[in-house]
């Protein structure tokens, strides 16, 4: 390399980006700074300083009234998503591949695309009642939507070469769907399944919000009642730490089960 | 004994969609390729000659005519018919060089007992021993020709059809790549259908070269004969000669200029 970039100090070199960490942290400190001087203004009751919104999710979590929300949370996601991905992933991918098939069930994702979980949950419920099943149902009916529609995307713009050649080097049909076609399609289902889980914080936090006593949402909602902002700051604060944890397990684990593939994240 | 590949009255015409009118890409496609024959397509780009190999290959059906292998006509693709084709996207990409080579016999259910050691021959005859290991993004363009080709040899096809399969090469690595094709074809001696539109590369390789004539309705204007002693490593008098009437002929076709029966 002949080009070296002009010496300015160590001090300059924790500015220039080439120290993330450090970037992230001063942000991170420069915000709560902020915070907590805009905080000082207000009212506790109207903008709480980030002091009590600790203080709030230090007592929230003694009580056992946060950990529980977030077990629940995380149970119906967990589960809801998971459901929805089983069975979007395997008839999306005959979807891509088969036109007739897809232009069977296109229609109905592009219609329901424009339909949000939620406006579903009075009917959620009157179907399957005011426990777990309508809140699982709403993040099913949510992953299942947004993983479909990127696996068959994925699968319907694949190149045509390897299935191709797997049939010339005396693959069935169903072979190539199973060694060609879905490895091909791992990508754009790992991208799917994201964004589906992103969906299903929103799904999750909105069906607590507004038929459940239990759960980050409830807790986010119902502090209102009691005036007490803190702890809707905490729920809110918490449910961005829940999400970014589960996309960070679930990036090191697909990494880590998909090797070899060429992942886009 | 039937011709390895015969073509009779071939004709292929694409439908055409709403805003694409219907396009007659092939014509009256009559010619044989002999058993163990090196047999070269030769002709100006869009002719055809990729759908000709495709409808060998099974992947589409003739709209006119039938193809035939070995006598019987060709439905779906088999692995009787090998195919290296033009893009390196055809590897799999999840898939080591190895696990790319086995995967014919894998697929197939053929034990491991048998196929490691023609699998372990094969990466070594390529030159891709060393790389086995690696994922096919990690190679350079004439590695993943070699994975290609080697996949196929594997797979141990009676035809081998390759689809311009050194286009997207330096032109170092493709006359390399040419030698190692003729050398390989000569231990082998099976059937091959080669298209490219590269004279000279038609010449180092072929026991005939089929030319082609421009689109649409393009079919096989003449077959000749390459008379050259192998191995061909020069460029004698021979070569340059035959070089010289293929690239008239080929230019006669690019220009559209009609002059059936002229001969080359």
């Amino acid at each position: 390399m002949s080009e070296r970039p002009p010496n300015r100090g160590a001090l300059w070199a924790l500015f220039d980006g080439s120290n993330p960490v450090f970037m992230t942290m001063l942000t991170l400190v420069v915000t709560l700074i902020a915070w907590t001087v805009g905080a000082s203004f207000s009212s506790p009751w109207f903008f709480p300083s980030p002091m009590a919104v600790v203080q709030a999710m230090v007592t929230l979590t003694e009580s056992g009234d946060l950990p529980k929300a977030i077990g629940i949370s995380y149970f119906r996601i967990l589960v809801g998503w998971s459901v929805g991905c089983i069975i979007a992933i395997p008839i999306a991918l005959v979807a891509g591949r088969i036109a007739a098939i897809r232009l069977v069930v296109e229609p109905f994702f592009n219609f329901f695309r424009f339909v949000p979980p939620i406006a579903l949950l009075g009917i959620a419920i009157l179907w399957f009642g005011i426990g777990e099943e309508s809140k699982i149902a709403i993040i099913i009916y949510t992953s299942l939507f947004t993983v479909f529609i990127n696996t068959m995307a994925g699968a319907a713009s694949i190149d045509e070469s390897p299935a191709r050649a797997a049939r010339s080097l005396g693959a069935t049909r169903r072979q190539v769907l199973l060694h060609v076609v879905l490895p091909a399609t791992v990508p754009a289902i790992l991208i799917g399944m994201r964004v589906g889980m992103g969906f299903s914080f929103m799904s999750v936090v909105a069906a607590e919000m507004i038929a459940a006593n239990e759960g980050v949402g409830f807790l986010i909602y119902n502090a209102r009642l009691f005036l007490k902002t803190a702890n809707a700051f905490a729920g809110i604060i918490t449910l961005g730490a829940m999400g970014l944890l589960a996309d960070l397990v679930f990036r090191s684990v697909v990494r880590r089960v998909f090797r070899k593939h060429a992942l886009p994240f | 004994m039937h011709p390895a590949i015969r073509m009779k009255g071939v004709g292929m015409r694409f439908a055409g969609g709403r805003r694409t009118p219907p396009y007659q890409a092939l014509e009256g496609v009559d010619f044989e390729v002999r058993e163990g024959e090196f047999f070269c397509l030769l002709g100006p780009s869009g002719c055809g000659k990729t759908s000709l190999l495709n409808l060998v290959a099974g992947f589409v059906q003739p709209t006119a005519g039938t193809v035939e292998i070995g006598g019987r006509v060709v439905g779906e693709p088999d692995k009787d018919r090998g195919v290296v084709f033009q893009s390196d996207r055809a590897l799999f990409d999840w898939l080591t060089v190895e696990e790319n080579v086995a995967f014919g016999p894998r697929i197939r259910g053929v034990p491991q007992a048998q196929w490691r050691a023609p699998v372990d021959e094969l990466l070594r005859v390529v030159g891709l021993w060393d790389h086995r290991a690696k994922l096919p993004r990690e190679l350079s363009g004439g590695m993943k020709q070699r994975v290609q080709i080697a996949r196929v040899l594997a797979n141990d096809p009676d035809i081998l059809l390759m689809d311009e399969p050194f286009a997207a090469l330096d032109a170092h690595t493709r006359g390399r790549m040419q030698k190692e094709v003729a050398r390989i074809w000569e231990k082998w001696r099976r059937t091959v259908l080669f298209v490219t539109h590269d004279i000279a590369e038609a010449i180092w390789l072929a026991d005939r070269i089929g030319i082609m004539t421009k689109g649409p309705g393009s079919h096989i204007r003449a077959i000749l004969e390459v008379d050259l002693p192998r191995p061909r490593a020069r460029m004698d008098a021979a070569f340059v000669d035959l070089f010289n009437r293929l690239t008239d002929a080929i230019e006669l076709e690019a220009r559209g200029v009609e002059h059936e029966g002229a001969g080359v």
